[in-house]
């Protein structure tokens, strides 16, 4: 390599070379023990951590699965975090180095770090193969993944079901970013809005809140029956945050609640009142990310009575395995993609398919 | 070796630099038992506190420190009255101390953290209404307050 | 041998004799336990008073509200101020309680001045000493909960 840092680096003087070393060294050392990392691993948000610490953090402290944070920066860690391998071979020859020198003195402290080497990357491997990494938390959960293109609804990361809570409500895995940077329901465009404009709308916003906050408790208080859902349906707005407080008006939102159209999102979609009781319940809380997803049906469409009739013992509530191995591929981009696609008769060349899953109404 | 010995023998140099030289000392009760530590530190500058030798009382649980929990940190008893703080007990309401604590941080950062808060109490999670209050409604008898109080500790000791 | 009519005359005696001594001692066992509640009780209400909070160890402790008036009836504040005590100086005779800081300057931590009267009830609230001192004419003034948190109210 013959870049300019090459030439002029060696050639500077002891003190910038330690100070060179010792910054080096340091960033060798794990926040949470203090110790070498030998298997150092870097979160999504960029902090490294001993996998063994980290590894600690995440199962032994939170009060809940959902909230995975990074400790230095309480940023949601959404994504398994990985070996840094780059890390790791300086920390290898940092001890290599020390090794290396036939100096007694201190032998017994190298051999001692050796050891823990040892140690470390022999836990890390057996995690690796037999794919408990992290306790297996990042597999056993799953993620809210934002669809941008049905209107910034949350779909969990495991069967697409459309996911509002802490648990998704068809295939029960837990939702680890629940409560990440948490993409309020309620949260304004500020961008959107005039001045004059902003307040209003936060300003039906806070009498919004105000009557569902009625709403639920009035209806809480009742007795479950059949007049529920009707009452809920009226009070109770569907999920679509931007278009539903865009320019309007209070007493033009009022009349909205109560329309049908508001309810349907999608054509392929429908909706279980059961699953709305449970979610109205809930807090609403999304990970405003941003995220396409693609939309490639090429030229076969769907719809609802082909994949009543062809699941091949596909059941929507099974769980995907590979379906977050795709993420990594491109940051920003997230798709939903199935292993399960091999299955179906439809097999097709494109590796990347967007599928839908019917959500039925009747069970 | 474990988290807390590395810390401990960390600290030694760390104190000498000037960055920590309102520390007057921290270190364990006794040196064989590091779940129980002691502190002085001067009390912040622009503060009511300013001139004045506070103590604490750390218990470190060495099970869980400091991946599943924090140090407990309490002010000596009936010494610091400030709205964030119990009187009669000297306990300390500091988000670092419960929710917020990670492992990142350290003993020195802790205290360091509740130093900060005797200059900036924190008004929405008081633990004493009453100093709360008069922290809001009149400062300067604030300041009286908390003086007279210090003071008085300051006498006891002798 | 004694006749059967005897024994069984013997054994009715103490077996009444035993119901007897049973009645006796529950009803002792009763006495003895509601005395020993009253007895409890009272040294509960006397020790705790009305109080529940811990106050300043020292039972002599005392809070001085100062007024024109108090400052008037007394002579000697180097005495009064002397032991564990406090003066909350009211914002109206603030200048009497600076007159008291350069006067008694040894002690003179133990005035405090307020600018703020409602915070001078927040203080003798915190302070929670023992004896509250203050003179008549401010009672009315005193939000009613004080009560709770001094020992005594001395109206002077």
């Amino acid at each position: 390599m013959n870049g300019h840092l090459h030439t002029v680096i060696p050639k500077k003087s002891n003190a910038d070379h330690l100070r060179i070393v010792g910054r080096v060294l340091d960033s060798t050392v794990c926040t949470i023990c203090h110790d070498y990392m030998f298997v150092p691993v870097m979160t999504s948000c960029g902090h490294n951590y001993c996998y063994e610490c980290l590894n600690n953090w995440l199962n032994n402290n939170r009060s809940n699965v959902s909230e995975l944070t990074c400790p230095q920066c309480r940023n949601v860690i959404t994504n398994e975090p990985s070996l840094n391998v780059a890390l790791q071979q300086i920390v290898d020859l940092m001890l290599d180095i020390a090794a290396e020198d036939p100096q007694k003195s201190n032998s017994s402290e190298v051999r001692s770090l050796l050891t823990q080497r040892e140690c470390s990357v022999a836990e890390y491997k057996s995690d690796l193969l037999e794919e408990t990494l992290f306790n297996s938390v990042f597999k056993n959960t799953a993620k809210a993944i934002i669809d941008d293109d049905d209107d910034g609804i949350a779909r969990c990361s495991n069967c697409q079901w459309e996911v509002e809570g802490p648990v998704c409500p068809n295939c029960n895995a837990t939702i680890r970013n629940y409560n990440a940077g948490a993409q309020n329901f309620d949260e304004v465009d500020v961008d959107e809005y005039s001045d004059g404009e902003l307040e209003e709308v936060e300003r039906d916003l806070d009498n919004y809140r105000a009557e569902s906050a009625r709403t639920v408790h009035d209806l809480e208080a009742e007795e479950g029956d059949e007049s529920l859902s009707s009452e809920m349906d009226q009070a109770w707005p569907t999920r679509r945050p931007r278009n539903f407080m865009h320019g309007e008006e209070e007493e033009e939102e009022e009349e909205d609640r109560g329309s049908i159209d508001s309810f349907i999102v999608d054509e392929e979609e429908e909706e279980e009142e059961e699953e709305e009781e449970q979610e109205l319940k809930d807090e609403r809380k999304f990970r405003r990310a941003s995220v396409a997803l693609s939309d490639d049906d090429d030229n076969e469409s769907r719809d609802s009575d082909f994949y009543e009739h062809n699941d091949d013992g596909y059941a929507s509530g099974d769980s995907l395995d590979e379906s977050t191995s795709n993420d990594e591929l491109e940051p920003h981009t997230i798709r939903l993609t199935h292993s399960q696609d091999n299955n179906n008769n439809n097999n097709n060349n494109s590796a990347r398919k967007k599928r839908l899953i019917v959500l039925d109404s009747d069970e | 070796m474990s988290r807390i010995v590395k810390e401990y023998m960390g600290l030694q140099k760390r104190l000498q630099t000037p960055e920590f030289s309102w520390i007057s000392f921290l270190a364990p009760v006794d040196d064989d038992d590091l779940s129980e530590w002691v502190c002085r530190f001067q009390g912040p500058s622009e503060s009511p506190f300013e001139g004045f030798e506070l103590g604490l009382n750390i218990t470190i649980d060495l099970e869980k420190y400091p991946i599943s929990g924090g140090p407990r940190v309490l002010f000596e008893p009936r010494t610091v009255a400030h709205p964030n703080v119990k009187w009669d007990t000297g306990e300390i309401c500091l988000d670092l101390l419960k929710d917020a604590w990670t492992p990142i941080y350290t003993l020195l950062d802790v205290v360091g953290a509740i130093r900060d808060l005797l200059a900036d109490p924190g008004l929405d999670s008081p633990l004493d209404l009453d100093i709360a209050q008069i922290y809001d409604a009149d400062y300067e008898a604030y300041v009286q307050i908390v003086r007279y109080r210090l003071e008085e500790a300051r006498l006891a000791r002798v | 041998m004694r006749g059967d009519k005897e024994t069984t005359n013997w054994l009715n005696k103490s077996l009444m004799k035993q119901a007897r001594q049973k009645k006796l001692s529950i009803i002792a066992v009763g006495v003895l336990s509601t005395v020993a509640v009253t007895v409890g009780y009272l040294l509960y209400l006397y020790r705790g008073q009305r109080n529940p909070n811990i106050r300043d160890v020292k039972p002599k402790s005392k809070c001085y509200v100062l007024t024109q008036d108090l400052f008037d009836k007394i002579e000697n504040w180097q005495e009064e101020l002397s032991k564990d005590s406090v003066m909350l100086v009211l914002p109206e005779v603030a200048h009497l309680g600076n007159h008291l800081k350069l006067q008694l300057s040894s002690i003179e931590h133990k005035i405090v001045i307020f600018n703020n009267s409602s915070a001078v009830w927040s203080a003798v609230r915190h302070l929670k000493k023992y004896e509250l001192v203050i003179s008549r004419d401010k009672t009315s003034d005193m939000p009613v909960d004080l009560r709770r948190y001094v020992g005594q109210i001395s109206h002077i």
